[in-house]
């Protein structure tokens, strides 16, 4: 339990807490949203929160943050890689600016980085609670906590899930926080996202922001992408953009991007000039001018932001203002995509080889995929809502417009929040008609289980799969793993019972290091069974690698097992290999599920004059 | 809840002021590891260049 130090403002302890990001500006905006709804539940917290300085702006615009730790690479590093400075000398800077850190034990260190140098950063620092990566006191790898050992196995071990990066985080600190701190502050309903949640500061910048002229409603515009294979061509944005203004006067739209991204805005404005140039009135280009006050005030100002995979999806997240996400490239939406309701995301249907190996090669096929025409129709079914509440298929306004066969290329998504009985969490309900793959079902099914594990809360077997996305290659595939899902079962249940024997012998023994020659022989082959059953997963797992999550976390867990003697460690891996077998049993249940869900069912003949005669009772019908 | 709260509530360090006695080689590694993230950043920012 964590001891704390009594504010002298608020009734509740405070409590000290160090976040650690050193990831980008999109990873600091997911990790706000988390922050916020902790702060909301525990008004006790007192968050100082670590960032590399270039990303630090966020961060430093939220009043509910007490402190914004910046690290400064340019000014740590530069010299190093520079040759002006030698690794000695630069451990005395960085030691310098780590000390104030050490200075007095952090009541929790919370490290949302998930990279192996923030691991040591957390290793060294003083604190009572760690989540997240860190180090043990014998300098190796940790993680702290189960959320971790998923984030390692599953999303960094390249395994498709379906639970969002924000929900993962949110999920993580509230049930420490639970178990440490007791039941939150009564104010769970409260909002997380809203168009106040930084502090802007805009004395230089609201000359720019009032060109915004409010009677017209906007768009903005993120026109580059720090992956290049992530990027959208500036022609089509150009396309977009035309489609947009032509055909909604009363709409106006702001190009937003970084310094790199000027070549691109150069080339977007020349061609949209070239093409409309009446239509250049509308347009706002503020590519690589853009402070983060300014950046965010133009975004809370527009009623969508559209934008591949960028900070910008989860600064609009943030503030409430709607995405339009074109999610092209090496990019897992449901992990990372726009937050919250009524966001829409448009990917490619068709397969694309370098995605499919995770390449980050510029050669994504799938950039192709999304035609702007695609977009523009999707935006225009989301935007007029109001009008059709969504009963209008996606499909036939496509056929309205003319475009049918763009629709045909792409799969369209539209983001809802779960109610809190359903789970809760973010949501990408399919709008357009969809086969599942294998990796989106095995999503489906890797999220349910982490629920499972992690949760006090678990979904029923096959919610939110829908029949008619079954399709007869996943059913293929899925019949395929019946036999290897029920191998893999038993060898974990094989896996726990031999755990639990070392667990029973190690706690016999009278000491570890001096035992008879029996003794020592039976540890021995207890041993060896394990690393034979070990063996045993990875063969079933490589020849069906849907499977791979759970090889992934097998390893992960036997990595962080705590323990430090035999009989501990036998405990805890019986415990990791019933964890393990429990996850299995799941994933049996949906393959079941998913093809019992296809199956043709019998349908009573109908007998038309026995329905005539149900209409017009009291005549005989029969001749 | 399916596991137990020990793999949800983190590392809990009794006494975190003497927890470790080897700082100084947690920070080299810290400042190695982040030299190693910033050449493989620029690297792939050079890559993109080129492209």
């Amino acid at each position: 339990m964590i001891s704390s130090t009594q504010s002298t403002d608020s009734v509740a302890p405070t409590i000290r807490c160090l976040v650690i990001q050193l990831a980008r500006l999109g990873d600091t905006l997911q990790c706000l949203m988390a922050l916020r709804a902790a702060k909301q539940l525990y008004p006790q917290l007192e968050i100082s929160f670590l960032a590399r300085e270039r990303f630090s702006a966020a961060a430093c615009r939220v009043p509910w943050i007490k402190a914004v730790i910046p690290l400064s690479t340019d000014a740590l590093l530069g010299p190093v890689l520079s040759g002006e400075k030698n690794e000695v000398e630069a451990l005395a800077d960085i030691a310098s600016w780590a000390a104030p850190l050490a200075k007095e034990p952090w009541d929790m260190i919370i490290n949302w980085s998930y990279s192996e140098a923030s691991s040591y950063l957390t290793g060294l620092l003083p604190g009572r609670v760690k989540l997240g990566y860190t180090r043990r006191s014998d300098g190796s790898f940790y993680g702290a906590d189960g959320w971790s050992h998923y984030i390692q196995a599953i999303i960094q071990g390249g395994v498709s899930q379906d639970i969002h990066l924000t929900d993962i985080l949110t999920t993580q600190l509230l049930t420490a926080l639970q178990i440490h701190l007791g039941e939150p502050f009564p104010n769970g309903n409260a909002q997380v996202t809203s168009k106040t949640f930084f502090n802007l500061i805009l004395s230089e910048s609201q000359s720019l922001l009032d060109q915004m002229d409010p009677l017209r409603k906007w768009i903005t515009i993120q026109i580059g992408c720090g992956q290049e294979s992530k990027t959208w061509d500036v022609k089509n944005w150009v396309k977009l953009a035309l489609w947009v203004l032509g055909r909604n006067p009363e709409h106006g739209i702001v190009v937003l991007g970084g310094k790199e991204d000027r070549v691109k805005s150069e080339a977007f404005l020349q061609e949209f000039s070239a093409t409309a140039p009446s239509l250049v009135s509308s347009l706002l280009v503020w590519v690589g001018e853009t402070s983060f006050d300014l950046w965010a005030s133009a975004i809370s100002k527009s009623q969508w932001l559209f934008s591949c995979d960028t900070a910008a999806i989860h600064l609009a997240s943030v503030l409430g203002t709607r995405v339009l996400n074109v999610s092209v490239g090496p990019v897992r939406f449901s992990e990372t995509g726009p937050y919250g309701n009524g966001h829409y995301v448009v990917t490619s249907g068709l397969a694309c080889e370098a995605c499919l190996s995770a390449s980050i090669q510029t050669q994504h096929t799938c950039r192709e995929n999304v035609s702007p025409e695609a977009v523009y129709g999707v935006w225009a079914y989301a935007s007029r809502e109001w009008s059709h509440f969504r009963q209008i298929p996606l499909e036939k306004y496509f056929s309205q417009l003319g475009w049918a066969r763009h629709l045909e290329s792409v799969l369209v998504f539209r983001s809802r929040i779960r109610n809190s009985h359903d789970g809760g969490g973010v949501v990408y309900d399919p709008v357009n008609k969809q086969e599942a793959s294998m990796r989106d079902w095995t999503a489906k099914v890797m999220g349910h289980i982490a629920r499972f594990w992690y949760c006090g809360w678990t979904p029923p077997v096959g919610q939110e799969l829908k029949r008619e996305s079954i399709n007869p290659l996943l059913v293929q595939q899925l019949r395929s793993l019946q036999e290897s899902t029920e191998v893999l079962s038993k060898i974990f249940l094989q896996a726990e019972k031999t755990a639990s024997q070392l667990n029973r012998k190690g706690s016999s023994l009278k000491s570890e290091n001096i035992m008879g020659v029996g003794d020592r022989e039976e540890l021995q082959h207890l041993g060896n069974a394990l690393a034979d059953l070990e063996d045993l997963i990875e063969r079933v797992v490589k020849t069906h690698p849907p499977l791979l999550g759970f090889f992934h976390m097998q390893k992960v867990l036997m990595h962080n097992l705590r323990g430090t003697h035999v009989a501990e460690l036998g405990k805890e891996s019986a415990s990791n290999y019933r964890q393990l077998y429990e996850g299995v049993q799941i994933y049996k249940d949906w393959v079941e599920f998913t093809l019992k869900l296809v199956k043709p069912v019998a349908v009573k003949p109908k007998n038309p004059l026995l329905e005539c005669h149900s209409k017009f009772p009291g005549k005989d019908l029969l001749p | 809840m399916a596991t137990d709260t020990n793999l949800l509530m983190g590392e809990v360090i009794e006494d975190p002021g003497v927890q470790y006695r080897q700082v100084e080689v947690l920070l080299a590694n810290f400042l190695r590891a982040l030299i190693q993230e910033q050449q493989l950043a620029e690297s792939s920012f050079k890559k993109r260049d080129d492209a």
